[in-house]
């Protein structure tokens, strides 16, 4: 590529000199034909050869309408009228827009190829009491590994020895790194940062999260959106049909008038403007470009199709638990009536380390001081009971303390309560529940700026839905809800809207694959790890964060946007030289601004989708 | 069959396009696709028509674009 670069680029310099010399030989002195002939020739040679010869070849194997025939065809229709500059003009320009060409696409390529930077590229498998440099591919599951500093986790497993943290930013686009200790996960295609560590491969390389995303960011092209399946039908008959006008142009009207001379360079400019380059290539390039930009900030999109879906999509359906919600108990509240708080805690954890309920698991977490070795007993269904320097305490739930306590009052809360008393009187309680994620409240107040419809649907009760939804700003709650009573809502909500309106339903992906495909676009959330959500939903984000989806919507939203200015600008610079050209107003210059000038701005402009 | 292979020396998205729909033209191909960007096309072909198709399909490469050329690894 950069070899071609270079000798197109000194092939121009070659013929500019040429040309500028013809120019200025022709301008001091009277030349007869001939001689004139000769000095335009070469740096129309010199320039225009390859084009030449590729016309003749092509037409030999019986391609028509083919960029250098039309090339070649516009410039010597020129030579013939006698207008040698512009005929060099022609193909001079053209070699130009090829240049530019030839370097976007190069440095489109160049982008790809460091998104796709993240296969992992040597695997350390433990054989016969020595580590041995194998293929990612060659690894089979079980197999102990070694990933050394500075190297890539070549296929999904588990640490089995080594503390160390993991740079995930290709993946998640989370910069910040993760530490990871042994039994923890580890995902392909994150890079070790901090020390060595030993791990067991869960999986083959053809089936780890680093193959999947290659995979699909690869094949996301073959999707292709309404915009590239316009210019592809378009581009079928523009360049014919230009054709056939050029010819009509230069035969029908010279039938009447003797202008034929005036009529060939019309038709010339015609062809000059029959390419749709532009469009052909700036399209499909923003697309490309949006959706690897976007799998850099962790959000895989699986085809331009569904870009251009994203970019309209006005109405969000989320799920609560695992995607406005975090997912996991936490304590929120804690209210010691008698004692210190710290002691209240050590108590209750100290009971509660006994019991495996996951309310109890988050109990322990929030306790920061020391657990006690106590003699505990569960009470089912109510709690547990426990003797903590001698004097026995009750921890567990309204129904445990009716029993011990008859004038007892339950608290009125959002989530779940959980008590502590002794026999003679009630010490206080905590209060536990799901928590909502930072990043869905700044989602949410994106969503209601931006005046798109949001409705929340869970399986919760009416209480907690109400409370989550507050807490958030969502407009609309459905609660108590089962898998298929989303559905069916989806279903109702999808034959009831109105047609402009495009429904967008994110999940997490393991729960709602129906919902995922019955919406308009279904996206998954926490991909990582997850080979189910990359599956069902036409867009994935890697990371447990509703955020994302902002991100995401205004990369859509920009490519479209420079899509739709390339559609529209490169269609009417050429239908108005057209259209100027038959009005008799146009001139050469007009053509080829129309043709290269127009890929030259439509390619650079395309070119912005890198930029996010 | 289906193969995924490097197709070196791609340079116009208007011959990939052209490239693709003339081997989707072949009765011996069931679908090819060209990935202009990521130079890559990926063909699906009955196991006992690769060899046949393969010659045609480099007949086709080279017809429209000669200095194109399908890598197999």
């Amino acid at each position: 590529m950069e070899r071609q670069i270079k000798s197109r680029i000194l092939q121009i310099v070659v013929a500019v000199i040429l040309l500028i010399t013809a120019l200025v030989v022709q301008s001091v002195m009277e030349l007869n034909f001939y001689v004139k002939l000769a000095l335009f020739i070469l740096p129309y040679l010199a320039i225009g050869y390859k084009v030449l010869i590729k016309a003749v070849r092509n037409i030999l194997h019986g391609q028509v309408f083919d960029e250098n025939f039309l090339m070649a065809i516009a410039s010597i229709g020129a030579m013939v009228l006698g207008e040698y500059s512009e005929a060099v003009a022609v193909m001079l320009f053209y070699q130009v827009g090829e240049l530019f060409e030839k370097i976007a696409v190069g440095k489109s390529r160049r982008s790809i190829s460091e998104l796709m930077d993240i296969a992992p590229s040597v695997a350390n498998r433990f054989n016969n009491g020595n580590w041995v440099e194998i293929d990612p591919e060659e690894v089979l599951i079980g197999d102990k590994l070694l990933v050394k500093v500075g190297q890539c986790i070549p296929v999904d497993g588990i640490i089995q020895r080594g503390n160390s943290t993991l740079d995930m930013s290709a993946l998640t686009g989370e910069s910040l790194p993760v530490d990871v200790v042994p039994n923890d996960k580890l995902i392909s295609g994150s890079i070790n940062l901090g020390a060595p560590i030993e791990m067991i491969a869960e999986s083959e390389y053809e089936n780890s999260t680093v193959a999947k995303i290659l995979d699909l960011v690869e094949n996301s092209s073959s999707k292709k959106s309404k915009a590239e399946q316009f210019i592809k039908k378009f581009s079928r008959y523009y360049t014919p049909t230009v054709v056939f006008l050029a010819l009509a142009i230069a035969i029908i009207p010279s039938l009447f008038t003797s202008d034929w001379s005036g009529n060939l360079y019309k038709a010339m400019m015609f062809l000059v403007v029959s390419c749709p380059c532009a469009l052909v290539i700036s399209v499909p390039l923003s697309f490309f470009a949006g959706i690897g930009s976007a799998s850099s900030k962790g959000v895989l999109i699986k085809g331009s199709n569904y870009m251009e879906i994203l970019a309209k999509a006005n109405v969000f359906l989320m799920d609560k638990t695992g995607t406005i919600t975090k997912g996991s108990f936490k304590v929120v509240k804690i209210n010691s009536k008698i004692m210190a708080e710290e002691k209240f805690m050590e108590i209750l954890a100290s009971v509660e380390q006994y019991s495996n309920h996951p309310i109890a698991k988050s109990i322990i977490e929030s306790h920061k001081g020391r657990l006690v070795e106590l003699t505990c007993e569960e009470i089912s269904g109510k709690g547990m009971v426990g003797i903590y320097e001698k004097v026995k305490y009750y921890v567990g739930n309204a129904k445990l303390m009716e029993e011990i306590h008859p004038n007892f009052t339950a608290v009125e809360t959002v989530g779940t309560v959980i008590y502590l008393a002794t026999e003679k009187e009630l010490l206080g309680e905590v209060i536990v529940s799901d928590t909502v994620k930072e990043s869905s409240i700044v989602a949410l107040d994106w969503f209601k700026e931006k005046k798109y419809k949001t409705v929340m649907l869970t399986g919760d009760n009416e209480a907690v839905a109400n409370a989550v939804a507050n807490e958030v700003g969502v407009a609309e709650y459905h609660s108590q809800l089962l898998p298929q009573d989303k559905v069916a809502y989806i279903d109702n909500l999808m034959n009831s809207k109105k047609a402009k309106d495009v429904i967008a339903f994110c999940g997490d992906g393991i729960n709602d694959a129906p919902s995922l495909m019955r919406a308009d676009i279904g996206i998954a959330m926490g991909g990582i790890g997850s080979g189910v959500a990359i599956e069902s939903a036409d867009i994935v984000l890697m990371k447990d964060d509703l955020s994302a989806i902002i991100k995401a919507k205004k990369i859509a939203n920009k490519t479209m946007a420079i899509v739709k200015q390339n559609i529209i600008f490169s269609l009417a610079i050429k239908f108005g030289v057209l259209f100027l050209t038959t009005a008799g107003l146009g001139n050469i210059w007009y053509a080829i601004f129309a043709d290269v000038g127009v890929t030259i701005i439509a390619v650079l402009n395309a070119l912005r989708s890198f930029k996010n | 069959m289906n193969k995924k292979y490097t197709i070196k020396n791609i340079d116009c998205g208007h011959c990939a396009e052209k490239i693709e729909s003339k081997i989707n033209d072949l009765s011996s191909v069931n679908s090819c696709q060209i990935n202009f960007l990521s130079q890559k096309i990926t063909l699906d072909i009955d196991d006992d028509k690769v060899e046949s198709a393969m010659v045609e399909i480099n007949k086709i490469v080279k017809k429209v674009e000669p200095d194109c050329e399908i890598v197999v690894k």
